[in-house]
């Protein structure tokens, strides 16, 4: 048996797996936008008038999202697509007021920046962006300095832990409530822009979004739970990793099925030797993506499952 | 060279979609995510005749008793947009409507003068 060394980048193909799962949540959850739907035209910014000159500009949009959603899922020239199929998104959001929305907004800017870019960090950017935003419009907001927004917020949900914890409450709790909310957006927008220690604050992330489901009874932003999952798993993925291996010609075949080699560097080729190491690490890798795929899709498309679940045992507690 | 340029207008647009926000009514492009909760009800009157909840949805697409979660001028903006650019009939409509639970109050378009 002869080891060697073998260096893997998954840089590609983790690119690839995000736009793939932005064009799911764009199929199944923002499916009005790829057919169009509701067919009206109320522009945000007068330049974009010239598009309702164009004869049938609907249609021909929606083939346009149509093929590039096709392409990303196909993995051919995705980045373009990406790119391309964001840019459209944008231009819909933008033209049809009645799909206006930030997950549509995180959704087309995530397909930009994989279309313009192979860089993690300007992802990471645009994390920080979207937190900042949210923690400014907080902070300027009175009644979510006095309490006023959250003493309300916590009735929206009827039956949820939120209600059960803090319906009544005193008012500096409803304060604290706000405060916690807009410093940890801060916090979140401040880690992620300095790109430091960034799996604590994909942590911070995955506590504040997945506490405000649990809180809500799986009611609130589940499905912006979606698109920050396959953000922050495009975010923390690790794209290099080097392994030792001995040879054996099956083994071999089964990684070479896995891995394509394009994500093999080239410095890396003469070991050859492939061990159950690098298949295992292989597998594992691919079924860990397999199984956050199923567990987004699961989270997305049964949360009022689990919802339903968690009022019964309210209601069985209470 | 030129991608990193893009990315850099494409950022600094973003930022100044919030900095604009400070200076406006609505919430748009500013990534405001339930900063208001506004319940609201619509009132549409077509030529005088009061109409159902569901011809409000078709006219509108928003339901007629609802929640705007980023700010309830975004709601009056896409009424006034939508009328300005549609109505042949007379329309009026009144939006009842309390930001955070407080602050019930109404607002109302129309687009001819009685």
């Amino acid at each position: 048996m002869i080891s060697g060394r073998i260096k893997i980048s998954l840089n590609e193909s983790s690119s690839l797996e995000l736009a793939r799962l932005l064009v799911i949540f764009l199929i199944g959850f923002a499916t009005s936008i790829v057919i169009a739907t509701p067919k009206i035209f109320v522009p945000f910014f007068p330049f974009l008038e010239t598009i309702n000159s164009i004869p049938n500009y609907q249609t021909v949009i929606s083939f346009l999202i149509i093929v590039s959603c096709a392409s990303i899922l196909l993995g051919w020239k995705y980045r373009v697509f990406s790119l391309i199929l964001g840019i459209l998104l944008l231009t819909v959001i933008s033209y049809n007021r009645v799909q206006f929305g930030n997950n549509r907004m995180l959704l087309a800017s995530g397909l930009i920046l994989i279309g313009l870019t192979d860089q993690k960090y300007f992802l990471n950017v645009q994390m920080g962006i979207m937190y900042f935003g949210a923690a400014l419009n907080k902070i300027l907001d009175v009644h979510w300095i006095n309490g006023v927004f959250m003493s309300n917020f916590v009735t929206l949900y009827k039956g949820s832990l939120l209600e059960m914890l803090f319906n009544e409450a005193p008012n500096e709790v409803y304060v604290l409530l706000g405060w916690s909310t807009i410093i940890i957006e801060f916090i979140l927008a401040i880690g992620f822009i300095c790109n430091r220690r960034l799996s604590l604050f994909v942590f911070i992330g995955l506590f504040f979004h997945g506490g405000m489901l649990l809180l809500t009874g799986g009611k609130l932003s589940v499905l912006f739970l979606y698109l920050i999952l396959s953000l922050y798993l495009f975010l923390i993925r690790e794209n290099d990793f080097e392994v030792t291996l001995p040879y054996s010609k099956v083994k071999q075949r089964i990684f070479r099925w896995i891995i394509d080699d394009k994500h093999i560097s080239k410095s890396a080729q003469p070991a050859e030797r492939i061990d159950a190491i690098v298949v295992l690490k292989a597998v594992t890798l691919y079924s860990q993506k397999l199984h956050l795929l199923v567990a987004l899709l699961y989270v997305s498309y049964f949360g009022n499952f689990a919802n339903n679940i968690l009022d019964k045992i309210i209601t069985w507690l209470s | 060279m030129v991608k990193r340029f893009v990315i850099i207008i494409f950022f600094s647009v973003q930022c100044l979609g919030i900095i604009n926000n400070l200076f406006v009514d609505y919430k748009l492009y500013c990534w405001a995510p339930y900063d208001q909760i506004c319940t609201y009800k619509i009132e549409l009157y077509l030529d005088g005749q009061l109409q159902t909840d569901e011809a409000v949805r078709k006219r509108y697409h928003v339901k007629a008793r609802g929640r705007e979660n980023r700010s309830i001028n975004n709601l009056f903006l896409l009424v006034e947009d939508l009328e300005n650019r549609r109505s042949k009939e007379k329309v009026k409509t009144i939006i009842h409507y309390a930001v955070n639970g407080i602050s019930h109050d109404k607002w109302a378009y129309q687009n001819f003068t009685q």
